[in-house]
C-alpha cells in the first residue's frame, strides 16, 4: 500500500484547514489557527483509523462451482461466501476477480454493501470460460471506503480458485454419438485385421455337433455337402489402448482457431470411447517433454470413461501466439485494474520458459535430446504386462518429442507391441490466411519433406501413421484407420 | 475501540454545541448561526445523512471562529481556552458528523489509538508556538524577538503539516497487506 487516496470529501477538509490558516492570518485570530489544527487532526484520525482497518481485514472467503464438470463456452456457476470475522465493518464493493480467458454470463461478480461484524455476503454468477485448460480465479477485490468517507483503497485478497474446464459440451456429444456406431475392428473374412484385432477370430469348420450354436452353422456349404458344417473361432484376447497425448509446448501453441492440444484432447476422449463401447480395454495418459503428467490405466468399465475424461481434464491450456510469433497473454478489462502482480504472472513465465525453449531448437538447428516422459510410460507398461500385447495410439505433433516418439516405437517393435502415430501436422494448424511467399512454400516444402521421413522411419518400424489436421474429426480418423489406411 | 450507539452521540454533540456557545460572543448574528449549524449536524446524525451535518459543521465552525477571540497562544490560560472552547468540541463535531452515515448499520466505532494519536497531535500543534519560543530563549537567551500573532499561525501551520505527513508516512509503511483465510 503506497498511500491511500483521498475522496473528494477528505480534499475539501484538507482545503477547509488552509482556507482557515489563511483566515487566522488575515484576522490575526489564532481560533482560525486553531480550528485549522482541528480539522488536520481529524484527516490524520480518519487517515490512521482507515490505515489499522486494512491491517485488521479479516474475511473468510468461500468460493465454490456448482456444476462437477466445467466445459468450455459453457456457462459454470460460481457462488462466493464472504464471512467478516473482524468486529470491524468492512465498507466498500465486493468484486469477485474474474479470470483471463472468460466472459460474465449471469449474475454479478460485484457487489456494493456494507458488510458487518459476523455477517456473510453472498455471490452468485455465472461464467464463460473461453477455452479449455485450468481456470484460474485469483481472489477478490475491494474498492474499500473509510467510515469517514475521506479515503478510499482498492483492496486485494488474494483466495485463488482453480477450476479445470474440459473442452467444449460438443466434443463430449459427439464421443457419445460415436460409441454407438463407430469401431475400430475390420469384419468379414479374409480382410487384413486392422489395428485393433477382433476377440474372435475365424479358425475353420468341422462336423456339426448337437449343442453348437445356430448361428455358428455355416449355412452356404449345407447344398454341397448336404451335411451341417459349424464354423469354429479361435479366441485372441482384446488388445489393451492406451492412448498417449502429447501436451509438450508445441502441441499448446495456437496459430489459428484451434490449438493441437485442444484437438488431440478431443480426439483421445472420443477414440477412448469408441473402443471402450466396443469393449476394448482403453486408457489415456497426458505426457510433455519431461515425463507423463497423469494417466488412467487401461480398463473396462462403467466409470473407465469419467477416469479418461478427469485425466484429460489436466492437460495444459493452450498458448496465444500473435503474428509477430510472440506468446500473448490476454488481458481483460479487469485484469488492467489489477495490482501489477496480479496479472498473469504464471502465464508470462511460461510464456517466456516457451519461447526461450523455441530459440534452442531454431538455434541450434537441432531437436530436442530423447524425451524421456512418452518412452518411461510405454516401458513402465510393458513392463506392468507382463508380455501382453498391447496398442499405443501417439497423438502428438513430432516437434517436441519427435525422437522420444521413434525411441517408443523402436521399443514397440522389440517387444511385439503395436503403435498407431496420429500426427497433428504442425503447418495444417497454422493460419490457412497467412500471405504465402517464397520463403514460407519453401518452409512449407521442407516441413513435408521432413513429415514424410518421418512417416517412412514409422512404416519401417511397423508403426501405423496418420496425418491429420484440425478438420479431421474423430470418426473420419476411426474410419481411415478401419480401412487400413493409416 | 469504543462504540457510541446515536443517543450518546446527539448528547456529545449538543454538549460541545454548548461548549462553543459558552465561550463565544453573544451577538444575534453568532447565536443564530451556531443554532442553525447545530440544527443542521443534527438532522444529519438523526437522518444519517452526512451532506447536512458537514454543512452544519461549516457554518458552527466559521461562527465558532470569528465569535472566540484568541490574540495569541503563547499563555497557558490562552492555551486552555483554545484547547477547551475550539479544539475538543470542534474535534468531537467533526468526527460526529463525519460519522453520521456509519451509525445507519452499526454503532459508531471510535478507534483508541488513532484517536489519541491525533488528540496529541492537535495538543503539539497548538503548543508549538510555545514550544519553539522556548526552545528559542534557550538557545539564543540574548535575542529578543517580537512574536506576532501571524509568526504565531505560521509556526502552527508548518507544525500541522510536518506532523500530518510524518504521521501519514508512517502509517502507510507499517501497513502490511491484508491477512486472508483459506476457505474450502
Amino acid at each position: 500500500m503506497s498511500g491511500l487516496r483521498s475522496t473528494s470529501l477528505g480534499t475539501a477538509i484538507l482545503s477547509f484547514a488552509i482556507v482557515f490558516a489563511f483566515a487566522g492570518i488575515l484576522f490575526s485570530n489564532l481560533s482560525w489557527a486553531v480550528l485549522s489544527v482541528t480539522f488536520a487532526s481529524a484527516y490524520v484520525y480518519a487517515y490512521l483509523r482507515f490505515v489499522t482497518e486494512l491491517q485488521r481485514t479479516n474475511l473468510h472467503i468461500e468460493r465454490s462451482a456448482l456444476e462437477d464438470i466445467s466445459f468450455a463456452q459453457e456457462p459454470t456457476s460460481i457462488t462466493v461466501d464472504i464471512l467478516n470475522k473482524d468486529p470491524i465493518t468492512v465498507r466498500g464493493t465486493f468484486e469477485d476477480i474474474l479470470p483471463e480467458n472468460c466472459e460474465l454470463s449471469a449474475g454479478m461478480n460485484k457487489s456494493v454493501r456494507d458488510l458487518p461484524p459476523k455477517s456473510v455476503l453472498k455471490l452468485s454468477y455465472s461464467l464463460v470460460p473461453n477455452k479449455r485448460g485450468p481456470l484460474v480465479i485469483p481472489g477478490m477485490k475491494i474498492a474499500r471506503n473509510d467510515s469517514l468517507g475521506l479515503f478510499d483503497e482498492e483492496q486485494i485478497i488474494e483466495h485463488p480458485t482453480v477450476i479445470n474446464v474440459h473442452t467444449e459440451k460438443g466434443s463430449f456429444d459427439a464421443a457419445r454419438k460415436m460409441a454407438g456406431k463407430e469401431h475400430l475392428e475390420s469384419s468379414g473374412m479374409g480382410r487384413s485385421p486392422a489395428v485393433v484385432l477382433r476377440e474372435l477370430e475365424f479358425d475353420g469348420i468341422r462336423e456339426y455337433v448337437p449343442g453348437d450354436r445356430a448361428r455358428d452353422i455355416h449355412w452356404k456349404v449345407f447344398p454341397k455337402l448336404n451335411k451341417l458344417m459349424t464354423k469354429t473361432y479361435r479366441k485372441e484376447g482384446s488388445l489393451q489402448t492406451m492412448v498417449f497425448v502429447d501436451c509438450s509446448r508445441s502441441m499448446r501453441l495456437k496459430r489459428s482457431k484451434v490449438a493441437k492440444v485442444d484437438h488431440a484432447v478431443d480426439l483421445s476422449m472420443q477414440l477412448s470411447n469408441v473402443l471402450i463401447s466396443s469393449l476394448y480395454p482403453a486408457g489415456v495418459a497426458i505426457f510433455d517433454e519431461i515425463k507423463v503428467l497423469t494417466k488412467a490405466p487401461p480398463a473396462l468399465g462403467r466409470h473407465q470413461f469419467e477416469k479418461i475424461v478427469q485425466v484429460l481434464r489436466e492437460a495444459p491450456s493452450s498458448i496465444e501466439e500473435s503474428e509477430e510469433g510472440t506468446v500473448r497473454t490476454e488481458e481483460t478489462e479487469s485484469n488492467k485494474t489489477m495490482e501489477p502482480k496480479q496479472i498473469s504472472l504464471k502465464a508470462n513465465v511460461e510464456g517466456k520458459e516457451f519461447l526461450s525453449a523455441l530459440d534452442r531448437i531454431a538455434t541450434r538447428g537441432m531437436r530436442p535430446a530423447l524425451g524421456i516422459g512418452l518412452e518411461g510410460g510405454i516401458k513402465e507398461i510393458i513392463a506392468k504386462n507382463r508380455g501382453r500385447e498391447q496398442l499405443y495410439v501417439i497423438i502428438s505433433d513430432l516437434v517436441s518429442s519427435r525422437d522420444a516418439v521413434i525411441a517408443g516405437a523402436k521399443l514397440c517393435k522389440s517387444t511385439g507391441n503395436k503403435m498407431l502415430v496420429i500426427h497433428t501436422y504442425d503447418d495444417w494448424y497454422r493460419n490457412a490466411e497467412a500471405l504465402l511467399d517464397m520463403p514460407e512454400a519453401e518452409r512449407l516444402y521442407g516441413d513435408l519433406s521432413d513429415s514424410l521421413k518421418i512417416e517412412a522411419t514409422f512404416r519401417g518400424l511397423g508403426v501405423s501413421y496418420l496425418r491429420i489436421g484440425p478438420a479431421d474429426t474423430a470418426s473420419r480418423i476411426v474410419r481411415a484407420i478401419r480401412r487400413g489406411k493409416a | 475501540m469504543i462504540f457510541f450507539s446515536r443517543r450518546v452521540r446527539l448528547l456529545m454533540a449538543i454538549v460541545a454545541i454548548v461548549d462553543l456557545a459558552v465561550f463565544s460572543q453573544h451577538s444575534v448574528l453568532v447565536i443564530l448561526a451556531q443554532t442553525i449549524g447545530a440544527a443542521l449536524i443534527l438532522l444529519g446524525m438523526f437522518y444519517d445523512y452526512r451532506p447536512s451535518s458537514l454543512t452544519g459543521l461549516l457554518i458552527v465552525a466559521t461562527a465558532s471562529a470569528a465569535a472566540i477571540e484568541l490574540p495569541s497562544l503563547l499563555e497557558v490560560d490562552l492555551i486552555l481556552t483554545a484547547i477547551v472552547s475550539m479544539a475538543i468540541p470542534m474535534f468531537v463535531l467533526t468526527w460526529l458528523a463525519l460519522s453520521a452515515e456509519e451509525g445507519e448499520t452499526t454503532d459508531v466505532l471510535l478507534l483508541k489509538r488513532p484517536a489519541t494519536i491525533a488528540l496529541v497531535f492537535a495538543l503539539v500543534c497548538l503548543s508549538s508556538a510555545p514550544i519553539m519560543v522556548l526552545v528559542m530563549n534557550l538557545l539564543a537567551p540574548t535575542i529578543s524577538m517580537r512574536i506576532t500573532p501571524t509568526t504565531e499561525i505560521a509556526i502552527i501551520l508548518i507544525a500541522t503539516t510536518a506532523g500530518s505527513i510524518v504521521l501519514t508516512r508512517r502509517a502507510s509503511a507499517a501497513a502490511r497487506p491484508p491477512g486472508t483465510q483459506e476457505g474450502t
